[in-house]
């Protein structure tokens, strides 16, 4: 544990990230990981939203302006959304808010993160979670003082 | 008259009246004072001289410190906004996309000289086309600057829609302590903006609550900017095309640049004497039924309140311009953005092209000649 301490480019920050999770696929998913005890850090919190497209830009930037470090949106792959549409909606709009205004913030574009995760893929998404944790840690606080 | 009491009962007199007679908290509480659109038309037409706008907007801030939410009143759910708040946080140093400047325009980070963009960038998002406001606007600099002209990578927001729209005074300051910082180490002493509202918050806001803001910077307007250099014979007015038609444009004032400017402030007479000079290279100025100090809102100020209401405003507005001409100029980004939106609904008021002021000048303007430049930046 001490030599995994040392490592860290940030000791003792926990990170806070909020995720997004569509109803359909990727809570299930969130689901599935938990049923099958598949370990994941315990930096998120999840939001249930009923489709990835309901996920507005502004909620991003008020949870980063309210102090998370990182926000992932999390939806069902494209052509499997329960509305048909929902995810292409939500990827046009991430694409835009992540190169026009996150980019233009001079917030790192790691910080927020788009997935595609379906309900069988328990897995996938502890592993996305582990990840995505990691490179936040890696980044540090998004409020250096 | 109140410019909202067209579409919707609205009584500004009413409620300075409640204010005045001790019912301060019922006013506070009812929440209508969100409902307005600040646009000072009361203030022109008061015989007492009660600046409304700024009740309006102490009273936001009161009201949101009553646990009054603004949500349901704010635009765009509210992204522009939170893009300042964001903004003032001491540890968000912003990169701007600086795609926009043209290739011949040699920009620095240190100099004189400053052009402030404004959120033109952000507005990318969802608008489009607004970058040739910035790219013009820069070109037309450049004609008369010699030096290269200091456009800032990480400048900031200047507050304007916060402290208006919202009464967030403290992150307004927090702004403009971020915004004069990084002018102080620039090394500026000339401010250029070509946004209303952006020159209204540091020539009147900023002066007011930054104690030699004023002495220190000197703040002008595009307009103001090419009115001298014209004056001073630096720049001159060409006509690229030879044609024999003549085009009819009309003007829309914004509030900022009217009615919310000290009379001294003649920005809409200069602007006249700039078109005036127009009629000779092909145009026909003609003035909209309501102009200079009595023009009519463009229906949103401060990203509060777009809805139906806000929207007949605007269709008023594109009506009297599509009797005066063919071709809107303004000088405010955000009248364009209100203004534009709306043609997408309607189809009668499609035809009218709406341009910025920089857009409008930038291909009739020459510097006179290279001695000429050479002294103008001295």
């Amino acid at each position: 544990m001490s030599k995994t301490k040392s490592k860290e480019k940030f000791p003792g920050f926990n990170p806070e990230i909020l995720a997004f999770c569509c109803n359909w696929c990727s809570y299930a998913g969130a689901d599935l990981a938990g049923v099958s005890r598949f370990q994941y850090p315990p930096n998120i919190r999840i939001v249930r939203v009923m489709c990835s497209g309901r996920v507005d830009p502004s909620f991003v930037l008020k949870a980063l302006k309210e102090g998370a470090d990182g926000v992932l949106i999390t939806g069902c792959h494209i052509g499997d959304c329960h509305y048909i549409t929902g995810n292409e909606y939500a990827k046009e709009r991430f694409e835009r808010l992540h190169e026009i205004l996150i980019k233009q913030l001079g917030i790192n574009q790691k910080r927020v993160r788009l997935e595609w995760i379906s309900a069988s893929e328990g897995k996938r998404f502890a592993e996305v979670i582990t990840e995505f944790t990691n490179d936040i840690k890696e980044l540090g606080p998004l409020k250096v003082f | 008259m109140c410019q909202l009491s067209k579409v919707q009962k609205y009584t500004p007199s009413k409620i300075i009246q409640l204010i005045l007679e001790g019912f301060e908290e019922k006013v506070l509480d009812s929440g209508d004072l969100w409902d307005c659109l600040t646009c000072n038309q009361c203030l022109k037409d008061c015989p007492e001289d009660i600046n409304f706008a700024d009740i309006v907007r102490t009273a936001r801030y009161l009201m949101r410190h009553k646990d009054q939410s603004a949500d349901e009143y704010i635009a765009h759910k509210g992204i522009y906004t939170t893009l300042s708040e964001i903004m003032s946080r001491p540890y968000i140093n912003p990169e701007r996309n600086m795609e926009w400047v043209p290739k011949e325009c040699k920009i620095s980070d240190k100099g004189n000289t400053l052009y402030y963009v404004g959120c033109l960038p952000f507005f990318n998002y969802e608008f489009e086309g607004l970058d040739s406001i910035a790219t013009s606007t820069l070109q037309i600099m450049y004609k008369v600057e010699n030096e290269p002209i200091v456009v800032l990578r990480e400048e900031t927001c200047c507050g304007h829609d916060i402290y208006w729209g919202q009464g967030k005074l403290k992150t307004f300051i927090k702004l403009g302590q971020k915004n004069i910082e990084k002018f102080e180490k620039a090394g500026v002493s000339k401010i250029i903006t070509a946004c209303a509202e952006c020159y209204r918050t540091f020539k009147v806001d900023y002066a007011q609550i930054f104690e030699e803001f004023e002495s220190k910077f000197e703040v002008k307007h595009l307009i103001e900017y090419i009115y001298e250099n014209w004056k001073e014979g630096n720049i001159e007015f060409v006509k690229p095309k030879k044609s024999e038609e003549t085009t009819p444009f009309t003007y829309h004032d914004p509030c900022r640049l009217s009615r919310f400017l000290s009379k001294e402030n003649d920005i809409t007479g200069i602007t006249r004497e700039i078109f005036k000079e127009f009629e000779k290279l092909g145009y026909k100025f003609n003035e909209m039924k309501h102009n200079k100090e009595n023009s009519l809102c463009c229906g949103v100020s401060s990203w509060m309140n777009c809805n139906e209401k806000s929207k007949a405003l605007r269709y008023k507005r594109m009506l009297e311009a599509k009797e005066a001409g063919t071709i809107m100029v303004t000088s405010c980004p955000k009248c364009n953005i209100h203004l534009s939106c709306l043609q997408n609904d309607f189809e009668d008021i499609a035809s009218i092209e709406i341009l910025d002021f920089s857009e409008f000048l930038v291909n009739h303007i020459k510097a006179s000649n290279q001695s000429n430049k050479k002294e103008g930046t001295n």
